[in-house]
């Protein structure tokens, strides 16, 4: 029997698409800017990094080291990129929120 | 690299947390820290230490989970005894003594901690329950890898 695909938590799907972004380098920090941005709520760096490990786990993300620079301490940045399968699953995702949210009056304006 | 970072929340960092991309997450922290401040940065270490004990939790041997499971329930056990067994025995007594079933101030007593024992008791078994079927849960999850 085939076993059920698991879906991504919300938070995953956000790393997610901060990684798929095609401006910019994507890292841990830069993904956490932009979710922020987006969301205008602060986001643990630490969550930030689970969900890269679990993306990365799952086969959606893959990752490279970069070059150790001194303005982080002789620490190297650790830079991710979308899979195929990711980029996939991405365009799965949010397709389905949005037919999700087709005709729901409530998302409309803002009200409780 | 600022020298006014805080160095102990990064020793801690990188010796509890080593298996954690330690250097590239610890990098990402030292790199922003001019412009969000020790605050932020406090901040994300202890996220990143909580994160990194629940994800050393899920991957740990059973002998750990449990051990950790036990912890958490006996330290709930201990805080539901202390407020509990107060509460519990004083309402208790307090019935039974307005019920006119108990006639002296040491019947009340002895009431009150028999209605606390039986407490600490039902405590007890329900821990020893959570803590079996969390075994049993293992056991058919299998080894975490």
């Amino acid at each position: 029997m085939r076993r059920p695909r698991e879906y991504l938590g919300q938070l995953e799907l956000m790393v997610l698409l901060g990684v798929a972004r095609p401006d910019g380098e994507t890292y841990g920090v830069q993904i956490a800017k932009w979710i922020e941005e987006a969301s205008g709520r602060e986001v643990s760096l630490a969550s930030v990094y689970v969900a890269l490990e679990r993306l990365e786990e799952k086969g959606l993300i893959s990752s490279t080291l970069g070059e150790p620079t001194p303005q982080r301490g002789g620490r190297a940045r650790t830079y991710f990129k979308p899979t195929a399968a990711g980029l996939r699953e991405a365009r799965t995702a949010c397709n389905t929120i949005k037919h999700l949210s087709v005709g729901l009056a409530a998302l409309k304006g803002g009200a409780a | 690299m600022s020298n006014g970072h805080p160095r102990l929340a990064t020793w801690i960092l990188t010796r509890c947390a080593p298996d954690y991309r330690g250097d590239s997450f610890i990098g990402d922290l030292l790199e922003q820290y001019e412009t969000r401040g020790s605050c932020w940065y406090w901040r994300q270490a202890l996220g990143a230490l909580r994160a990194c004990s629940v994800r050393r939790l899920l991957s740990a041997n059973d002998t750990t989970v449990l051990t950790a499971d036990y912890v958490g329930d006996l330290v709930t056990a201990v805080t539901l005894i202390l407020f509990g067994f107060n509460q519990v025995g004083f309402f208790a007594g307090l019935f039974l003594y307005s019920s006119r079933l108990l006639h002296s101030k040491s019947d009340h007593a002895v009431a009150e901690s028999a209605i606390g024992a039986a407490f600490l008791a039902s405590v007890i078994v329900v821990h020893l329950i959570r803590t079996r079927s969390a075994a049993t849960r293992l056991r058919e999850s299998g080894p975490a890898t």
